[in-house]
């Protein structure tokens, strides 16, 4: 019952949002995706395996929605409740746009150990892909990427900065 | 009689009967094929500069009277050899002034960093041994240079060999003499001259850079500003393993530093990072979650084999070898909160060996296998910590600052680390039990994730004879 009323609150505020939402940010990604490999020092045969194809983009309904970043804990990666709220509506901008494919991209703050904190990301963006498949998401339309603490969006340190910067992003491709 | 100067230092029982004076110091056990065990201070001499002196091939090697002798240092209490310099016995030539004062200067300063000497300033008549070295030219542009260890007891010469190197390589001959004059009493390779991989630049700008361990000869590796992370070199020091995210996308690439060409060695669906060189060369471990979450891998080089390790639905990440490449720790989070465990190649019954803390993340296994350093937060700070296989004993090692990337010397006595202390940020080393900390390098923008490379750096420094 809840997450009908939240689907319906959703769609009426997607309704409304119009173009106004965030957009989607082809600029840089679409530029490096372009040129995989080849930015890479000097010349060389990729001997890489099983290399993730790169999909085209379609505009489409991009424009349309807005998705929303939710936020963690200090070294955890598992969904507290306002996640959730945020990932379901997310969910069903995506269930009303099918159309739309998706990059979740997670952050850490800047404490801990580099490698690891690559790590955590990868699993707060995979906690949040795994709630969008298990609402019914195609896992197909979702991938997920690490910037470790890479990205912060405050740089400064303090605890409101690493608590901004604890995320996932959902980077619509 | 001139004795060789080989890779063991050729004494014999001389060398061990010369020492008695300082049977009390527990400075080190010499260990001969009979087993004969002795202590012995030794002491280093002068340089003296002989001007004019042909430095090439006078010494024929009178090797057959000699016995080969390895020394051992004494485990952890690895007590210091004595040396010292003794003023030439020569006037130096204005002209070589110079140059002599530098090669003197960077050689103490790389005996000293090698942690097996105590330099005398002034030794007394009562030293067992000494070094007397000689350095002749310019020819042309051409320094040559005559070390010659000597026990000061019976005059005999227990380490001899000439180098040539150019002027401007001064610096380089004196590493060269000096991880030569560590192997030759030790049994250990030198780190003077050794380089290292590191990662500095703005976050998400940044690029692969290799410079030698003194901070000179800075190269640039990989042109392109990006993510780039966790460098880790081949055993035989010709290519380096690292992320990078030039592609838009995290990848694992080998560049292959003779011919500069570079592979996508991993660039599976998610992430694919941490890569650790085996140490026999033929596998990379890695961490990849294209089976769902980070889970640790070994691939073969030639990517022919693939190998997943571990199975929990968490994080496992960081491997890094034990030196008989049997096993692997790595970090995991299975019990709520990082911490360091160890596992086979079979990727069975992966055991525990960090308890202490909810956060221990990193880990680097030593050369000698005997501990693995990894970085725990203490009082909401980030340490170099070391613990045994086992995980009986722990040391704590820094206490200033946030410190990162513990990464082993190829010779076992030392470790080194990035830090973040203010301006005290940059790359350090320190000994092994957190002595003699110092910054080597503090370039580039906020320099990270050093790597220590297994071999000598190519030095243009050639060994005349042995």
């Amino acid at each position: 019952m809840r997450l009908l009323l939240i689907l319906a609150l959703v769609m009426c505020v997607a309704a409304m949002a119009g173009c106004g939402g965030k957009k989607a940010r082809p600029p840089e990604d679409m530029d490096q995706m372009g040129e995989q490999g080849g930015r890479t020092p000097g010349e060389g045969d990729e001997a890489g395996a099983a290399d993730e194809p790169v999909t085209p983009i379609e505009p489409g309904d991009a424009d349309k929605i807005k998705l929303n970043r939710i936020y963690f804990d200090y070294d955890k990666y598992n969904l507290d409740d306002d996640s959730i709220t945020t990932l379901a509506e997310n969910a069903a901008a995506l269930m009303d746009n099918p159309s739309v494919k998706i990059r979740i991209e997670g952050h850490c703050d800047s404490r801990g150990t580099e490698d690891y904190n690559l790590a955590l990301g990868e699993k707060r963006a995979l906690a949040a892909r795994d709630y969008l498949v298990n609402f019914g998401i195609a896992q197909s339309r979702i991938s997920v990427i690490s910037y470790g603490e890479e990205r912060p969006i405050d740089p400064t340190e303090n605890e409101k900065a690493w608590a901004k910067n604890r995320r996932a992003e959902f980077d619509i491709r | 009689m001139r004795p060789s100067a080989n890779a063991h230092i050729s004494a014999g029982e001389r060398a061990c009967a010369g020492a008695p004076t300082s049977a009390k110091r527990p400075v080190l056990s010499l260990i001969p094929a009979a087993a004969v065990t002795a202590l012995a201070a030794l002491a280093v001499a002068a340089l003296i500069l002989t001007p004019a002196l042909t430095a090439l091939l006078l010494l024929p090697p009178d090797a057959a009277a000699q016995t080969d002798v390895r020394l051992r240092v004494t485990a952890q209490g690895r007590a210091a050899i004595r040396i010292g310099f003794l003023e030439p016995e020569k006037e130096i030539a204005d002209d070589m002034a110079g140059y002599h004062e530098e090669f003197l200067e960077i050689l103490k300063d790389d005996l000293e960093m090698s942690g097996y000497f105590e330099l005398v300033e002034d030794p007394g008549k009562g030293e067992p041994h000494a070094l007397v070295g000689t350095m002749t030219g310019p020819r042309g542009s051409e320094l040559s240079f005559d070390v010659n260890l000597v026990d000061r007891v019976s005059g005999q010469s227990i380490f001899r060999r000439k180098y040539a190197a150019e002027t401007d390589r001064i610096g380089m001959a004196a590493h060269v003499v000096a991880d030569d004059i560590v192997y030759a009493l030790t049994g250990r390779q030198g780190i003077a001259n050794t380089q290292m991989a590191f990662v500095a630049g703005k976050k998400g700008e940044a690029s692969l850079y290799t410079v030698h361990i003194d901070g000179s000869g800075l190269e640039r590796i990989t042109q392109t500003p990006s993510i780039v992370m966790t460098p880790s070199w081949s055993p035989d020091a010709t290519r380096i393993a690292y992320v990078s995210y030039a592609s838009g996308d995290p990848a694992v690439y080998v560049t292959d530093l003779e011919d500069r060409t570079t592979v996508r060695f991993s660039a599976f669906q998610g992430m694919n990072g941490m890569p650790a060189w085996s140490p026999d060369g033929s596998r990379i471990a890695l961490t990849l979650s294209k089976d769902g979450n980070p889970e640790v891998y070994v691939i073969s080089v030639d990517g022919k084999t693939r190998k997943r390790l571990t199975r929990y639905s968490g994080i496992d990440c960081s491997p890094t070898w034990a030196p008989n490449g049997f096993e692997l720790a790595f970090t995991s989070d299975r019990t709520g909160y990082p911490q360091i465990y160890a596992v086979d190649m079979e990727g069975l019954s992966p055991r525990r060996i960090t308890y202490e803390g909810s956060y221990n993340t990193s880990p680097a296994w030593s050369p000698e296998g005997d501990l693995i350093a990894y970085v725990s937060r203490i009082d909401g700070r980030f340490q170099i910590c070391t613990v045994d296989p086992f995980g009986i004993t722990t040391s704590i090692l820094t206490e200033e600052g946030d410190n990162e990337y513990p990464n082993w010397s190829p010779d076992g006595m030392h470790i080194i680390y990035s830090s973040q202390a203010g301006s005290k940020s940059g790359i350090y080393i320190m000994n092994r039990d957190g002595s003699g900390k110092r910054r080597i390098y503090k370039d580039l923008v906020n320099p990270r994730s050093p790597a220590w490379s297994a071999q000598p750096r190519q030095a243009k420094v050639e060994p005349l004879e042995d």
